[in-house]
């Protein structure tokens, strides 16, 4: 097993059976306290009857509550392939700003949909935000198949109706997994209740998937935070992706011009490269006009310059946004006025309801696809390519929205 | 009708742990202020016979009081046909495992070592859940069985708890336990408990009210000697 | 359930801070803010119940109790 771990989150309606999905997912892995698992199955021959996992359950939703054992965030367990962490929000306005601001990043996600109940209100939300988020790693759960008894028919049913909203807004699920989470179907084990299924288990379509790639191993994107001369004129900024090497050839962004790496500059060391994450300074072989919020990169696999973009913002700010007004518009260095365009569409961000198409003005909590256009052109990318110039914020005086960039124009 | 006679059967736990089935349209606490002492045989000998009994087998003395054995003909089960009493103390208790509690709870005290204590409260516990499983198959069967009064009395939760009311998991899965077979029952029940119980570290203590739920009736804080003519009068 | 309302008294200056802080927020009032806050504030308190360990002190307090009640001849 190697270090690397995926997180995911676990959407559907609140009684499709999500918290029962997690402590199966703890149970079936062994992460759950084993001392504790022991006292309630003699409990469960002390009072004559099989322990069910309802017992599990009882006592797992207990110790939330106290607030133990258990971290309401994030939930931990671990496959033969990698560990994983279940994100799970104490509720939609957090789950929705950590994933814009970036202070928490779901890789995968695992829509649950009650067998019996179908396709509620509730599920069309979340699968909307999961768009509106761009997650793609999707898996699908049927629950609660015991209920239906396992019944094929019910299944094919209810992932057709699925199915035919999810491809209204372009989600794709990788996996449709017939499961019961309180019987332990298809989540880490195959069960014989289901042999007209052949498909993986949960945990087995989880291991399929890919974690957030190393940035590193990404194309460069330098960012350019201040220009100092002194006896030579050094570069300073923050390598966010790739890794900037001496000698290598690089273009400076939206100007276009093209040099090489001259120097690696560390204070007090001696390199000649610098990996994502640092800042640090270069030095360019020709003497180009570069400035705060250029973008440095290799001369392949390039990012847009534009001035109009498509993005989900969520507005944390207590003064509503009315159109009209102008924002700065940051996104890694750079800093630009902005206005928006268009509000495409406005949603709560708790009850994931639509309360405004074409709208006017975007309010605290909530969350809009806009349309963005900036004073000057700007180095961006698409979030789901490059998180690091997929992610802004609007200001004021103060940060008033953060927003993931959806499509570049 | 259907009587569950829960031992110690705590109001603020039913609430707690959410025992639906437990809980029924109508619940509540009963008074029992008119009692000196939260005693079993005192508050369910009251119950069946519908009047305070305190006296009378207080007189008894503490040991003789647990052999108390009330004629049919004095209390409210007399009214039926073909009622089916379970183990009910003061009236046809399984006497003798009754008392290997009580000794098995006096042993533990007595003992000198954490570890005497130990193996002395794991089998106190095991002999109380091996009553309980009988006394659950006893009941669920009579269940099926005509009979126009059916009471079963369980103790589980008074005697596991004396010894073990800190032990959230333990009182948790008892009182899930008590909710199922409560939500087992087809027919119109009443459930009703003698007294509370308080946590005292991790052992338990009676607290000074009772249990009671039902489907059909909003009792306002009644008194445990209400119910035998309150039954009365469903039956007729 | 029917719930009923009681007054409670606090600081204006109280108020006006909270006036502010709910403008462009889901609660539409005053009173829904307070209610909200201290509900937490309650929940918090009444939730912490470690489980227990065995004392001496408990264990006598409960003989005694037994002995009352007539468990222990």
């Amino acid at each position: 097993m190697n270090n690397e771990n995926l997180k995911f989150v676990i959407v559907g309606h609140v009684d499709h059976g999500k918290s029962t999905l997690i402590g199966r997912l703890l149970y079936d892995t062994n992460s759950l306290p084993e001392g504790k698992i022991e006292e309630i199955k003699q409990l469960c021959e002390s009072l004559g009857k099989d322990i069910e996992f309802g017992y599990i359950m009882d006592h797992l939703e207990e110790e939330r509550d106290q607030g133990i054992t258990i971290d309401t965030a994030q939930t931990f367990f671990t496959t033969k392939k990698r560990d994983y962490v279940i994100i799970d929000a104490p509720g939609h306005v957090e789950f929705v700003k950590n994933m814009i601001s970036g202070a928490s990043q779901a890789e995968a996600a695992v829509l649950i949909v009650d067998a019996q109940e179908g396709v509620k209100e509730q599920t069309k939300r979340h699968s909307y935000i999961l768009r509106m988020l761009g997650l793609s790693q999707v898996i699908v759960v049927i629950n609660k198949m015991d209920i239906v008894d396992y019944d094929q028919k019910r299944f094919e049913t209810v992932k057709k109706d699925l199915f035919n909203f999810l491809s209204n807004i372009k989600i794709k699920p990788s996996y449709v997994i017939p499961i019961s989470a309180k019987n332990g179907d298809f989540i880490a084990n195959k069960s014989g209740n289901m042999n007209w299924y052949q498909g993986l288990t949960l945990l087995e379509a989880l291991d399929t998937f890919k974690t957030k790639e190393n940035a590193n191993e990404k194309p460069l994107r330098y960012v350019v935070q201040d220009v100092y001369s002194f006896d030579k004129r050094i570069i300073a900024g923050r390598v966010e992706s790739g890794i900037i090497r001496k000698g290598d050839r690089i273009k400076v962004l939206p100007s276009g011009e093209e040099t090489r790496v001259k120097s690696v500059e560390e204070y007090l060391k001696n390199v000649t490269e610098a990996e994502s994450g640092k800042s640090i300074g270069i030095t360019t072989e020709d003497k180009l006009f570069i400035d705060r919020g250029n973008v440095i990169v290799n001369s392949s696999d390039l990012p847009a310059i534009t001035n109009r973009i498509k993005a989900n913002v969520f507005w944390m700010d207590r003064i509503p946004f009315k159109k009209g007004e102008s924002l700065r518009f940051r996104c890694a260095t750079q800093e630009v006025n902005c206005a928006i365009e268009k509000i495409n569409k406005v949603i709560n961000s708790s009850t994931l309801a639509l309360i405004a198409e074409d709208a006017s003005e975007i309010k605290n909590r909530e969350v809009a696809n806009i349309v963005i256009r900036t004073d000057k052109p700007v180095v961006v990318e698409n979030f789901n390519t490059m998180e690091e110039l997929g992610r802004f914020v609007l200001g004021r005086e103060d940060t008033c929205a953060g927003g993931i960039i959806t499509e570049l124009e | 009708m259907i009587i569950l006679a829960i031992d110690a059967l705590e109001y603020s736990l039913v609430e707690k742990f959410d025992c639906n089935n437990l809980k029924q349209e109508y619940y509540g606490k009963t008074d029992i202020s008119e009692f000196s002492e939260p005693r079993t045989m005192v508050l369910w000998s009251s119950f069946m016979t519908g009047k305070n009994m305190e006296r009378e087998i207080l007189a008894k003395g503490d040991k003789e009081m647990w052999n108390t054995k009330i004629e049919l003909k004095d209390t409210f089960f007399n009214g039926f046909k073909n009622p089916r009493i379970i183990d009910l103390p003061g009236f046809n208790y399984v006497k003798e495992h009754h008392e290997q509690e009580r000794v098995l709870l006096k042993n533990y005290f007595d003992a000198k070592t954490d570890e005497e204590k130990d193996k002395i409260r794991k089998a106190y516990n095991n002999l109380a859940f091996e009553h309980h499983r009988r006394i659950k198959q006893e009941f669920s069967a009579a269940l099926n069985d005509d009979h126009d009064l059916l009471l079963g009395y369980f103790s589980v939760a008074d005697v596991v708890g004396h010894l073990n009311f800190g032990n959230r998991t333990m009182m948790k899965m008892i009182y899930r336990d008590l909710d199922e077979i409560a939500g087992s029952i087809k027919d119109t029940y009443i459930v009703l408990s003698d007294h509370g119980m308080e946590k005292l570290g991790m052992f338990g203590d009676h607290s000074g009210y009772g249990f009671w739920s039902t489907d059909f009736n909003e009792l306002e804080n009644p008194r445990i000697t209400d119910f035998a003519g309150l039954i009365k009068e469903i039956q007729v | 359930m029917s719930e009923k309302y009681g007054i409670i008294k606090v600081p204006e200056e109280l108020i006006t801070k909270i006036k502010e802080r709910i403008q462009g927020t889901e609660f539409n009032s005053i009173d829904e803010y307070a209610t909200f806050v201290l509900e937490e504030v309650v929940k918090e308190t009444g939730e912490e119940e470690p489980e227990e360990v065995f004392s001496e002190e408990d264990e006598h307090k409960v003989k005694e109790r037994l002995r009352a009640l007539g468990y222990l001849d």
